[in-house]
């Protein structure tokens, strides 16, 4: 900055200092919850991590909230990451894919293909939800993979950013790949996709946390507790029904719950932050 | 070694009114350099791009080695092209850019390596190329796409301007280095650029173009010396040739004899054919003197106030600002033009 | 709309380059749009025998439906405060982190991950803090006096979902904040600090004032987040109660139609979420046609 003032730099830094913490706090004391046992956590409010910790992640991961009727975690969280692959995988590739006829091809229906994409972005779950259960029900995809994924893999967001970036790509080098007998397939596999590596890491961030979220989707089309995912499963703990909540349990789970796109938010930070800004652009 | 043929080629874009190219034929000899030169917007781009087959053909044929081309992908007219940005790909080691033609043709790996290594070698690129093109300098760039040109022997060269992103020092050397290359290879080339001093010093055959036609196809010397028309006189040799209205031209054709055209045609006299006459034909009062080390320009004007006037003149007892200059000229070195359509007169 | 000037000519490959993309949209968005539409205008019978064209009965029906309206307020003050809450935290601290370039990643580091917590997780674990017999948040509110309780209390609970909703959002606004100030070239500070304007002074008459665009953006945002993105908040934690104090619009078309089985009531509300999601679509690409140019 301009001036030299400490007072200030001391304010600014004990003001993020303190947001930061606020932003920490809830996670840390769901991890202190989720080492303790049930009795440490109801009676008293432990602000320290307990030795518990083995034995309750053990627990859920391999057990599941039995009184709850929840299957094991384990299989929650391979559900989850099943579902967030799938649906993050499938955005890009069909993103890729479509981007690349909607730029460079010119054939009739063109525009009318990108404004049937576009208009995905008016059409959230949220406001569709009871007719397309109805259709997912009737292609008999309720209770699969197939059914918690495909539904979601149309992305206007994904295919406006590939078109952005390949709008930025030269012409000469599309020239010179025909020049060097390339034709649309081969342009597409060896020279647009590859120069598009750093797009799809920093779309595969954001859509991997998308995916991984997805909360209503799951709940609709999920009746069968092997397809769960943990972000919808973990509600089926809280709201365990007269009994009093087993919080250790829970928090255990929500910890695994957010682990996963957490870590992949902080392993490749700077690509999220990019492709984030990149995407509403 | 293979020729090029154009003859009586058409563009027309779609939805413009005028044709780009209105219909233009031209033989390019097998091994000949051949230098489109012209000014931006003139067509001598869509003329090569049409040649590479990046362009359609409205009207007329155009072939290769005999072989008509219309309608082949570019991949299938055996060119190979330098762009003015290289249009290297940015995520392959300079080996694989070079490599990457033939392995789309089918070639053998171990004659890909083969022959990348041959190319790499004859342009000094050896030891670059594991590396990738954000890792080059200009110049070394500007290589790679050589390279990348030649590693597959093809029936013809067409550069894009491929120098005009390099520093005025660096043009001159790789001009050389492009020349040296093509004479060793013998290859076809066609060779477009804007820069006349460039389409000099490299074409064995020089075509100047003007807005989407032909003004004149010669060796660059007879270019020079013998320009077809105004336009011709004004685009090749640096300072322009000097062009003196009828009127402020009279004199210097009087003196030269020519006493026909005094009064009634354009006369050109080149800044390098002036020089210093006491009591020569042309008076000029001077403004500006740029020297340039060996030789010095001298801008003024004529005595009717008007008429600019560029001698470049050598030696060191120069004018300054203000002085009055007479100058003389060879008639052999007097250019004459029409009046009217800007034609040359013999 | 533009291609490339380069394109490549082919008579099949472009539509099936497009066709898994358009299949998918067509039969999981447009055709269940296309329905929700269609059966906003009919009436079903309680035994799903009979149904019948009412035009717009639904939707008269549904605005002179006092619960529904109060869903509406609801969803009203909840995004609103959420929006705000979310982004005035944000803009304070990437003011901060702004001035403090040398360790901006850092704390960026520190604010960002929230952004990847799911909604319905946050819910979950603000709900822990905040349990009045056993939340240390609580807990901490009865040691100054207050008697926190969200199951009893609709304020509280309204409180509870705000909160966590914000809480995740802050992220997102801290980077666009973040990302806008840092946009500002240099020099413009410079000029305005040679011209005499301290740093508050500065942040009043050039950095607000360059980032009103970046905050427009992120009201809608921040609104369209609160609408549609928060119903695992809601679900998780207080499922609409107290009473129907947190139900917000998402939640009641949900409820409606999986457990009250109404299905042209349900249809009809699908239909009034869909025009606000045009709406408010619309104003954020008219903002991106606008953008301002530094």
């Amino acid at each position: 900055m301009v001036e030299r003032r400490p007072l200030l730099l001391v304010v600014q830094h004990a003001v993020l200092i303190l947001g930061a913490a606020v932003f920490v706090f809830p996670i840390y004391l769901a991890f202190v919850a989720s080492t303790h046992t049930a009795r440490e956590v109801n009676s008293g409010l432990p602000l320290l991590p307990g030795d518990q910790m083995w034995t309750n992640y053990a627990t859920v991961l391999g057990d599941g909230l039995s009184t709850a009727g929840a299957p094991p975690i384990g299989l929650m969280l391979m559900n989850s990451t099943i579902m967030a692959l799938a649906i993050t995988l499938g955005k890009l590739a069909i993103s890729l894919l479509s981007s690349f006829a909607i730029v460079y091809f010119r054939f009739p229906f063109r525009v009318l293909a990108f404004w049937t994409i576009f208009i995905t972005l008016m059409l959230p779950v949220e406001v569709r939800i009871l007719p397309t259960y109805e259709v997912v029900a009737q292609l008999g995809m309720l209770n699969s993979y197939a059914g918690l994924s495909i539904p979601l893999i149309a992305s206007a967001t994904a295919t406006f950013l590939f078109r952005q970036f390949f709008m930025t790509v030269p012409d000469e080098l599309t020239e010179a790949a025909r020049i060097d007998g390339a034709g649309p397939l081969k342009f597409f596999r060896d020279i647009l996709v590859p120069l598009s590596r750093t797009n799809i890491a920093a779309l595969f961030v954001i859509l991997f946390i998308y995916g991984w979220n997805q909360y209503l989707w799951p709940l609709l089309v999920t009746t069968d507790e092997s397809y769960y995912t943990v972000v919808m499963g973990i509600q089926r703990m809280a709201n365990a029904g007269e009994e009093t909540p087993q919080w250790h349990l829970i928090m255990s789970t929500a910890i695994l719950a957010l682990l996963p796109p957490v870590v992949v938010i902080l392993a490749m930070q700077r690509l999220f932050v990019r492709g984030l800004v990149e995407v509403e652009k | 070694m293979s020729d090029i043929r154009l003859s009586e080629v058409r563009k027309v874009y779609p939805g413009a009114a005028e044709a780009t190219i209105p219909g233009l034929s031209l033989d390019i000899g097998a091994g000949e350099l051949c230098v489109l030169v012209g000014p931006s917007g003139c067509g001598k781009s869509t003329l090569l791009r049409m040649v590479a087959g990046l362009e359609e053909v409205t009207g007329g044929e155009i072939t290769i080695d005999g072989r008509r081309v219309n309608d082949l992908e570019p991949a299938r007219r055996d060119i190979s092209m330098v762009f003015q940005n290289y249009a290297l790909y940015p995520h392959m080691s300079v080996f694989k850019n070079m490599a990457y033609g033939l392995k789309n043709r089918g070639m053998p790996t171990a004659e890909i390596a083969e022959k990348v290594a041959v190319a790499a070698d004859m342009l000094g690129l050896t030891e670059f190329l594991d590396r990738k093109p954000r890792q080059l300098s200009g110049g070394q760039r500007q290589r790679v796409a050589m390279g990348r040109a030649i590693v597959r022997d093809p029936a013809a060269f067409l550069f894009d301007e491929p120098l005009s992103n390099l520093d005025a020092k660096l043009r001159v050397k790789t001009r050389v280095e492009i020349r040296d290359l093509q004479q060793r290879l013998g290859t076809t080339s066609i060779y477009v650029t804007h820069d006349q001093q460039e389409a000099m010093t490299l074409a064995d055959r020089l075509v100047v173009m003007n807005a989407g036609r032909i003004e004149q196809i010669g060796p660059p010397m007879e270019v020079y010396a013998q320009p077809a028309s105004l336009f011709v006189a004004g685009f090749i040799g640096s300072p322009p040739m000097n062009m003196l209205s009828p009127g402020a031209g009279a004199a210097l054709a009087e003196a030269a004899g020519l006493h026909h055209a005094a009064g009634r045609a354009i006369v050109g006299v080149r800044p390098e054919a002036l020089h210093p006459e006491p009591g020569g034909p042309l008076a000029v009062s001077v403004r500006v003197v740029e020297r340039l080390g060996a030789t010095a320009n001298v801008h003024g004007l004529l005595d009717d106030g008007e008429t600019e006037v560029i001698a470049s003149l050598a030696g060191t007892e120069l004018p300054g600002p203000g002085d009055t200059l007479r100058l003389g000229v060879d008639p052999a070195e007097l250019h004459l033009f029409s009046r009217t359509d800007g034609q040359r007169l013999t | 709309m533009r291609t490339k000037k380069v394109t490549f000519r082919h008579r099949w490959l472009p539509y099936l380059l497009v066709a898994p993309q358009i299949a998918i949209t067509l039969v999981f968005f447009i055709w269940p749009a296309s329905q929700a539409l269609y059966q906003s205008v009919l009436r079903q019978d309680a035994f799903g025998l009979k149904t019948e064209f009412v035009g717009l009965a639904n939707f008269a029906k549904l605005f002179n439906d006092p619960l529904y309206l109060e869903s509406f307020v609801t969803t009203v003050v909840y995004s609103a405060m959420v929006a705000g809450l979310s982004m005035g935290v944000a803009l304070v601290l990437a003011v901060m982190a702004d001035r403090v370039v040398r360790q901006a990643t850092t704390y960026r580091t520190l604010l960002i991950w929230p952004y990847a917590v799911a909604p319905a997780v946050a819910g979950v674990l603000w709900w822990f803090l905040f349990n009045p017999t056993i939340g240390i948040a609580a807990y901490a509110l009865d040691a100054v006096g207050y008697d926190w309780n969200h199951y009893q209390d609709g304020g509280d609970a309204m409180t509870l979902i705000v909160i966590a909703a914000a809480w995740r959002q802050v992220s997102y606004n801290f980077l666009f904040f973040l990302a806008g100030l840092q946009a500002i070239p240099r020099s413009l500070t410079e000029a305005a600090a040679i011209d005499g304007a301290g740093p508050v002074k500065r942040f009043w008459t050039i950095q607000l004032p360059l980032l009103s665009p970046t905050a427009f953006f992120l009201v809608v945002v921040n609104v369209v987040y609160a609408f549609f993105e928060t119903f695992g908040i809601v679900h998780a934690t207080t499922s609409g109660g107290p009473g129907n104090d947190t139900v917000i619009l998402v939640y009641k078309v949900w409820r409606d139609a999986f457990e009250g089985l109404n299905l042209g009531s349900s249809a009809a509300q699908s239909v009034v979420l869909m025009v606000i999601v045009i709406a408010l679509t619309a104003i954020q690409f008219r903002y991106l046609e606008n953008r301002v140019e530094y």
